[in-house]
């Protein structure tokens, strides 16, 4: 459904990613670890059209991205939820989810798509009238999370959702990610530093290092490889 | 000039050669004119040309764009008309006081706009000519006329031919562009590059930026002044808005935008250009087109902006390059490091630096709790952690650009805390960063010699510093090579050696390596080794974890803005907690199991 | 001077000061939108509001609108009209000059994308000023209308009368109003949301498929259309000419910076307040120094409190 293709990406004289091949199935849960520094969001900015690819391609559905501008991507299928959550600090819980449904299909559908975000995450609709910069650090990773999810998505990309939460905060998103997963069918396009979380939900797994996949692997495969430990932590 | 690393300074004599031949054939040309009012134009060339090179001294170099500099011309001018008007004091005489007010004024004016950021400083530089063009139209200096000398007009400044107002200002322009010139090179103007392209950096480097920065806008200012104040002789009239005027700050930024800015030759091509232009431009058609004048300019302004930003000359200059071979990057053949640096005793017992329960908060967050740790003298130690766990808002504190709200942090027994960043690297503190902005125009050792110029004001000595710096990293093969050439790994052992350039005894290292390849980073690893063994303590931050467990002596695991961890690399990495930190509570519980 | 009319000198100028205060409040909110969802400063807001009360005049006097509408009401239609011309003028300079130098490259990067901004809208404002000078020439014109010269008279008590200029008056209503339909939108409407995210996160709002380009050009567009409804309103009471701009482009920043640069409606209350000083402080100042006045608490302010008095303390990530 979504596949990357020998794509590179330069910022300056920087290899930001190199040679990077990823495939993620029609509703597929897959999940891409990797130390810091490696290009992970490099690669969902890509994915999303905010950086130029220095050579390779980026395919959805059997179309190249490289013709669709980033704010037209959205409207695909391909949601994009940020690293360090990213919410409008200034709008109120509600405009920030309301700015997640811009597409045409997806504000036909708001009216029912917000009952069930709400559902989701009834903490939301509690403090739907506040100023999403002011709720915590799990409240605004929800929002984030319920913003992405209310375009609609096919494939739904998460960036590092569990950075900066307290563990408990981030198991708690985690479950609402998984649920989200099993119970809608969204492809799961994963990056996260937690591994073991990452690996254990996930069906098919790239451990990134340095702009270069250097594992992938099923979940058991990866789970079980030693290698995954030195790219981190370098032995 | 003995000095044969810098091969530019025997240039400078030949370049103001250069320049006082041209402004003489300049002036031979114009004593062909007959015409009073050509004559005029080719007086006014000169002056808005030095206006022109005098706001470049400022704002080219500083990178602070001034849309204000007609405060600093219009008092120039009121000066010298004021002073000859009520006091009948000679404009020869006046200029001088001019030179001075401009320079008072500079310090007045920059002194609280320094503190303000980006688009506030450039609407307060554009409010005080403004201010003062209506303060004057109240006192009542709605037009004066400097009055004609009766006896002996020389003394006052008014010469019958007016051919010799061509003659005075291409002397100033002289002057002006000497001074230019001659900063450029200097360290006054290195360091305001420096502040230019990365204030913190600078900073850290020991440049002390308000002082830079006033520096340079008295002598802008009091350049300005005397155009100012000779604009008001030939005029021989002084009303608030042709002096206090936006077309003034806006000529004077057009004709060095448009000529390329931060370079001695550009104000002086705009001028060459516009200035005629817009003056055939007033005098042919303005009973027609009134204003076309102003939007000639504006239309100039805009087009440099959107075509060309770097200015013409710049421009041109590119592209003539492009035509030429590429002198291309040379590979890097790495300097024996077979030649080991003398190994240096290492002085003293005790911690070189003492971290002592640092706190910080940033609005809710608790970026960093109590952290406390000891750098032993002469060790690699390490600062590792997941992605968000505080180790750069660290950094930041042991160099001096934030205050925790607790802790101290010592270093050979003295407090650092609330000493600013440029103190602690005269200290002995040095820092590298992430982000390598070199000065792509200039040479190498140019570059570097700004961390020499912090703790070695003498300018020989300071090159002499840089070399050597560049020696330790093994770049002394690149010293004259400009940096905009270098590559990747290249650029950072040069910031490397920038850092070294000011002797420091700790040297923090800001993610030296990341999106190095695998050869570039053993080259670095190297060149650290070998500055270590020369008995320099180093702290480094780097996320490239195969790199660490070899180069570091010991490592401490940051977390969540907590110190979780600290020992020798081949323990650390096993702790379980370590692991779970990087790799997840799950993980950390499987390889228990 | 006896008490009376010392009272009524201050009641008066505090009424002025409202009253043209509300109109500068408005010209601000134009300045302050670009600001707030652009961060561009524009040197040129000046220029959109020149453009508005020719616009206005043009409108009023050769369309007819005068005629139609009576001129009272044709003043108000005319201002109106004015603010979507320059709508319209406003997008297609953004389109042809701005996009470039604007825009998600440039979004949210400090210093860099800030001075060829400043300078590309210094450049705009030399260009419509003086072709302002070229197509209208230099003579001053007004609005003219039979409220220009009247007012209506308030007893406040036995001795103390106030004369409510006619024109000024209308012209502070339909400011209002104008104000009210502006915050709404912003506040309520889908498109004000859009812009609103757009100034907040320009990267995030992309990722939720909101074009920022074309928010950018609305900011833009709407900015300059609102400063130029100002005008028009202006025009009614004030003899303009094409280097009007420079008089009231100080006003303007001097509110957005008071209102706190960012918050769009804090600065309509800084344009009040700007507008009060203005006129109270011609109790203690000759005239001729009003204008200095303005410039002096604009120092004054972005030098002491440069996040200004009004604005949300919501702090920008």
């Amino acid at each position: 459904m979504l596949k990357l293709d020998n794509v590179c990406v330069s910022y300056g004289g920087l290899h930001a990613l190199q040679g990077v091949s990823i495939e993620v199935g029609q509703g597929q849960f897959v999940a891409i670890v990797g130390p810091n520094g490696a290009g992970k969001t490099t690669l969902f900015r890509a994915i999303s059209g905010v950086v130029p690819l220095a050579s390779g391609r980026i395919e959805y559905e059997g179309r190249a991205l490289s013709d669709i501008p980033a704010a037209d991507r959205p409207a695909l299928g391909i949601a994009h939820v940020p690293e360090g959550r990213q919410v409008f600090r200034t709008l109120t819980v509600l405009e920030n989810l309301e700015m997640g449904a811009q597409t045409p299909a997806a504000r036909k559908a708001w009216p029912e798509t917000r009952k069930r975000l709400f559902d989701l995450f009834p903490r939301l609709e509690e403090r739907q009238a506040q100023f999403a910069g002011t709720l915590s650090g799990g409240e605004q990773q929800m929002v984030a999370v319920a913003r992405g999810l209310a375009s609609l998505p096919r494939v739904l990309m998460l960036d590092e959702p569990s950075m900066g939460l307290a563990p408990i905060i981030a198991d708690q998103i985690f479950e609402q990610v998984e649920r989200i997963h099993r119970d809608q069918g969204i492809a799961i396009l994963l990056v996260e530093q937690r591994v073991g979380e990452a690996l254990s939900a996930c069906e098919h797994g790239y451990v990134l290092e340095s702009g270069r996949i250097v594992l992938g692997g099923n979940h058991d495969a990866l789970l079980a490889d030693p290698r995954v430990k030195r790219a981190y932590l370098g032995a | 000039m003995s000095n044969g690393y810098d091969r530019e300074n025997p240039r400078l004599a030949r370049t103001l050669a250069l320049v006082a031949l041209a402004l003489a054939v300049y002036v031979g040309l114009a004593w062909l004119i007959s015409d009073r009012y050509y004559q005029l134009i080719f007086t006014l060339i000169l002056i808005w040309a030095v206006v022109g090179v005098a706001f470049n001294l400022f704002s080219g170099y500083s990178g602070l764009l001034s849309f204000g500099h007609a405060a600093f011309f219009g008092l120039g001018a009121y000066a010298v008309a004021l002073l000859y008007i009520k006091l009948g004091i000679s404009p020869w005489i006046g200029v001088v006081a001019a030179a001075a007010v401009g320079a008072i004024a500079g310090v007045v004016i920059g002194y609280p706009t320094f503190r303000l950021r980006g688009h506030y400083f450039a609407l307060a530089m554009l409010a005080y000519p403004l201010v003062l063009l209506y303060l004057f139209q109240w006192l009542g200096y709605q037009e004066e006329s400097l009055p004609m000398a009766r006896q002996n007009p020389a003394a006052y400044m008014q010469f019958a031919d007016t051919r010799i107002y061509i003659l005075i200002s291409a002397v100033l322009l002289g002057i002006a562009v000497a001074i230019n010139l001659y900063i450029a090179r200097s360290r006054f103007g290195l360091s305001l590059l420096a502040i230019k392209q990365n204030e913190p950096a600078a900073m850290a480097a020991g440049i002390n930026p308000l002082r830079w920065k006033l520096l340079a806008i008295v002598l802008s200012a009091s350049i300005t002044a005397v155009a100012g104040g000779i604009y008001a002789v030939v005029q021989l009239i002084v009303t608030p808005e042709s002096v206090f005027g936006v077309l003034v700050s806006s000529r004077a930024l057009i004709v060095t935008l448009f000529g390329g800015i931060g370079t001695v030759a550009g104000p002086v091509a705009g001028a060459l250009v516009l200035i005629p232009l817009g003056e055939l431009l007033h005098v042919q058609l303005s009973h027609i087109v009134p204003g076309i004048q102003g939007v000639v300019l504006g239309i100039a302004i805009i087009a440099v902006v959107l075509l060309a930003p770097e200015g013409i000359l710049p421009y041109v200059s590119r592209k003539m390059k492009r035509n030429s071979p590429e002198g291309g990057a040379l590979s890097l053949t790495p300097e024996p490091y077979v030649r080991e640096p003398a190994p240096v005793a290492i002085d003293g017992d005790g911690a070189i630096l003492e971290v002592r329960g640092v706190s910080v908060r940033f609005g809710g967050l608790q970026a960093l709790s109590n952290v406390t740790f000891d750098v032993k003298r002469g060790e690699i130690l390490g600062i590792i952690g997941p992605n968000g766990a505080g180790k750069t808002t660290l950094f930041n504190i042991m160099n001096g650009f934030i205050a925790p709200s607790q802790g101290s942090v010592r270093f050979l027994g003295q407090e650092l805390i609330g000493r600013p960043a440029y103190e602690i690297c005269r200290a002995g503190v040095g820092r590298t960063f992430q982000i390598v902005r070199p000065f792509a125009a200039l040479s190498v050792i140019r570059n570097v010699v700004v961390g020499a110029f912090a703790q070695q004001p003498d300018e020989e000595k300071a090159y002499e510093d840089a070399a050597r710096a560049l020696e330790r990293v093994g770049l002394s093969s690149r010293a004259r090579l400009l940096a905009g050439n270098l590559t990747m790994v290249e650029l950072r052992l040069m910031e490397l050696a920038r850092a070294l350039a000011s002797a420091p005894k700790l040297l923090l290292l800001d993610e030296t390596l990341a999106g190095l390849g695998a050869s570039e980073v053993e080259h670095m690893l190297r060149a650290i080794s070998a500055i270590r063994k020369q008995g320099v303590s180093i702290v480094i931050i780097e996320h490239t974890m195969h790199a660490m467990v070899r180069l570091a002596d010991r490592l401490v695991v940051l977390d969540h803005g907590e110190a979780i961890a600290t020992g020798d690399p081949a323990s650390v990495v096993d702790l379980p907690h370590v692991v779970e930190a990087y790799l997840g509570k799950k993980w950390a519980a499987r390889a228990e199991a | 001077m006896s008490a009376p009319v010392i009272v009524e000198n201050f009641l008066q100028a505090l009424y002025t000061g409202l009253v043209v205060g509300c109109i500068y409040g408005l010209m601000c909110v134009g300045l302050a939108l670009i600001f707030s969802v652009m961060r561009v400063i524009n040197f040129a807001q000046g220029e959109f509001l020149m453009l508005g009360m020719y616009a206005a005049l043009f409108v009023f006097a050769q369309a007819g609108v005068g005629a139609m509408f009576g001129p009272g009401f044709g003043a108000v239609v005319a201002s109106l009209l004015a603010g979507v011309v320059v709508f319209a003028i406003g997008a297609l300079l953004y389109d042809v000059l701005l996009r470039p130098i604007t825009g998600l490259s440039v979004a949210g990067t400090e210093g860099e994308g800030h001075y060829p901004q400043l300078t590309l809208t210094l450049g705009l404002s030399l260009v419509l000023a003086n072709a302002g000078l070229i197509l209208f020439g230099s003579t001053p014109q007004t609005i003219r209308t039979p409220l220009s010269a009247t007012a209506w008279e308030l007893a406040v008590t036995g001795d103390i009368t106030l004369f409510l200029n006619k024109a000024r008056t209308v012209a502070c209503i339909v400011t209002l109003v104008v104000a009210f339909a502006v915050a709404m939108f912003i506040n309520r409407s889908r498109h004000g949301k859009i812009l609103r995210a757009a100034a907040d996160n320009a990267e995030a709002a992309t990722y939720m498929g909101i074009a920022v380009t074309r928010a950018y050009r609305l900011a833009f567009a709407l900015g300059a259309g609102i400063s130029a409804i100002a005008g028009g309103l202006v025009a009614t009471y004030y003899p303009f000419q094409p280097y009007v701009g420079l008089e009231f482009i100080i006003v303007m920043y001097a509110g957005v910076v008071l209102g706190g640069m960012g918050s769009v409606m804090g600065a309509f209350w800084g344009g009040v307040t700007i507008g009060l000083v203005q006129q109270l402080s011609t109790l203690v100042l000759p005239q001729q120094l009003q204008n200095a006045t303005i410039f002096v608490v604009f120092l004054l302010i972005i030098l002491l409190r440069p996040q200004g008095l009004f604005g949300r303390n919501v702090e920008r990530v």
